[in-house]
């Protein structure tokens, strides 16, 4: 998590037709606050684009850009933030985070998102005090592909996959939320938007100059994300893996509590050479999906229960 | 490591704020920076700009995950800035060699450590009582030991600016390393320029801190007042404050539990001199028409994916 030293919108503050409730997250470039929509009473989340690195708010609600600098650094991140708008306003998906509303106040622009009840795959993971088990993690990465595969669809790219920003509602399915470092990274024209991404869960090659992203990049990110899952913890960062890769491969962590053939994927999506990686989000899914014999070491429930089928 | 932290600097009715405040943390350690540029001398910006940023780039690379002997960190790195300000002045051949002030502090182990030079100051607060504060190098100071001066009539003294000890200096600085001290949940730290403390009694300090609101309240709350009272001669204002913990849960507190080992984060205010690059002013010719045009298109296509 990041600081931010602007000011939030308090709460209780009239935003056009919402009212916030309550600051929810403070991330790089914005604010989060659950609000309520007074045209429906519905409780949406909201995001406010405002840098941390730019003192811009320190007291009011209006932002104040101070200097000629300040207004490029904030006009910069606020294309990111259009790219993110526009990115997720094109995408209606069960497993998408669902953009509702954008407007402009306060000398910013707002993001209004649909309000997803749950945890987010980070909480859950460090909520228990064992790893994740097999059958979830297929079943909700299986299912956070679809969502995905139409993002890739759409010709965007996420970048910044991770579990804290898969969330899981409350009759289980997953949601991908925050495209803040999507880019239309699968035309031709290359990006030259700054490089955001987290350490651990960033690809190689998301690191440096950035030529080689590709869908491949995303499926980088969904290892990692699996492999938190059965680490507990946030896995080696790829630019010192590329200096000298210490990372236990999953094969190893999780031999005996997860099948070798769950194990082999993680590693395959986690290879450094992008090339070694599921060239697609489909290849990955149909892997993930099939039906998987159980594990090697089924625990004496397990076998007690088989008897009796 | 769990604490909420929030620092702020204002120019008061200066031409410019010479004021310089940093904060960056690793995994295991917290460091906090304020420097503030000897007003009187051409270029105090410069020193104090120097001051926080060695600090905090050493601390980028010796502190992740952790310091080996935070107090041996502080007093090398102080004598290396003093030492930089000098070098600086030779090389830009300036007239008179820019001076700061320095105070510092390093939370690793639930324990502070704080070292400075001059007049500027640390506030150690636990539950409404003022359990520690430095103290400062100034003539004022010295005075009110040797018995020359009282307590109450310090704010009003002609003298209570000067101070005998800064980075810069004809003469090395003497480095007040403070004793270790034990940090609790709901501590609150406070560094702050004498812009702030100039305007505000130790008690008036405590008192708004304690407000029950959080520390990203308060501090600009301090800020204001001491503002107001100093009217329109006020000197720059700077302050940073740190509540020690998660016993208020805000989503602003930080949590370095996820951190890379390898990692270190550096807020630096006020955003000054940081030149973006061509490439970043190419990207930003960003008009107002343009802001409403990609808004607009955005409604478009949520109403379109809405059907």
């Amino acid at each position: 998590m990041q600081a931010n030293q602007n000011l939030a919108l308090p709460a209780g503050y009239q935003l056009q037709g919402y009212e916030i409730r309550k600051l929810l997250s403070a991330g790089g470039f914005s604010f989060v606050y659950i609000a309520r929509d007074l045209e429906n009473q519905s409780t949406v989340a909201i995001k406010e684009y405002l840098p941390n690195t730019l003192a811009l708010r320190q007291e009011g609600v209006q932002v104040k850009i101070p200097s000629e600098e300040a207004s490029t650094g904030f006009r910069f991140g606020l294309k990111c933030f259009f790219e993110e708008g526009r990115a997720l306003a094109n995408i209606e998906h069960k497993n998408i985070v669902r953009v509702l509303n954008f407007f402009r106040a306060n000398d910013t622009v707002y993001m209004v998102m649909h309000y997803e009840r749950g945890k987010s795959l980070q909480e859950h993971i460090l909520s228990q005090d064992t790893a994740m088990a097999e059958i979830i993690i297929r079943r909700v990465f299986g299912e956070l592909l679809n969502g995905l595969r139409e993002v890739h669809t759409q010709k965007l790219l996420h970048l910044d996959i991770k579990p804290a920003n898969i969330y899981i509602r409350l009759d289980g399915s997953p949601v991908l939320l925050d495209f803040g470092s999507a880019r239309q990274a699968l035309t031709n024209t290359p990006s030259t938007l700054p490089p955001s991404y987290t350490p651990g869960f960033a690809a190689p090659e998301q690191y440096g100059e950035r030529k080689h992203l590709g869908p491949w990049s995303d499926v980088y990110s969904i290892g990692a994300s699996m492999y938190a899952c059965l680490m507990q913890s946030a896995p080696l960062a790829a630019d010192i893996r590329l200096k000298k890769d210490l990372l236990p491969p999953a094969a190893r962590i999780g031999k005996g509590v997860y099948s070798s053939h769950l194990l082999r994927l993680i590693d395959s999506c986690m290879a450094l050479d992008h090339l070694e990686r599921p060239q697609s989000l489909f290849a990955l899914q149909k892997v993930l999906m099939e039906e998987q014999p159980n594990p090697a070491k089924a625990g004496w429930l397990h076998q007690f229960k088989a008897m009796f089928k | 490591m769990k604490f909420t932290i929030h620092q702020s600097s204002r120019r008061g009715g200066r031409r410019y704020n010479q004021d310089r405040l940093a904060y960056s943390y690793s995994k295991h350690a917290l460091l906090m920076v304020v420097a503030d540029g000897m007003g009187g001398y051409s270029h105090g910006e410069m020193a104090a700009q120097l001051a926080v940023k060695t600090l905090t780039a050493a601390f980028q690379q010796m502190a992740a995950p952790s310091l080996l002997d935070p107090d041996h960190f502080l007093r090398m790195q102080i004598q290396k800035i003093h030492e930089a300000i000098h070098h600086l002045a030779k090389q830009k051949s300036l007239e008179e060699i820019p001076k700061t002030t320095i105070v510092a502090s390093i939370v690793q182990d639930d324990t502070l450590y704080c070292a400075h030079v001059g007049d500027s100051r640390l506030y150690h607060i636990r539950q409404r009582q003022l359990l520690y504060r430095t103290e400062d190098h100034s003539i004022i100071q010295m005075m009110l030991k040797q018995g020359l001066v009282k307590a109450q009539d310090m704010s009003k003294h002609p003298d209570r600016n000067k101070i005998y000890n800064c980075l810069g200096g004809e003469t090395p600085p003497t480095i007040d390393i403070s004793k270790p001290r034990a940090l609790h949940q709901g501590d609150i730290i406070l560094l702050c320029s004498d812009g702030l403390w100039g305007h505000l009694s130790d008690e008036r300090i405590v008192d708004i801190l304690n407000n029950g609101m959080s520390i990203n309240q308060n501090i600009p709350g301090l800020i204001d007042t001491a503002e107001r009272r100093g009217g329109d001669s006020s000197d720059n204002i700077s302050a940073a404050g740190m509540q020690w913990g998660s016993s208020l849960e805000d989503a602003l507190t930080i949590s370095t539990l996820h951190m890379p080992l390898e990692n270190a984060n550096t807020i630096m205010s006020p955003i000054t001199g940081q030149a973006a690059s061509p490439d970043a002013h190419a990207l930003a010719d960003l008009t107002e028409d343009d802001i409403d045009r990609a808004i607009a298109e955005i409604q478009v296509a949520i109403n379109r994916s809405k059907r």
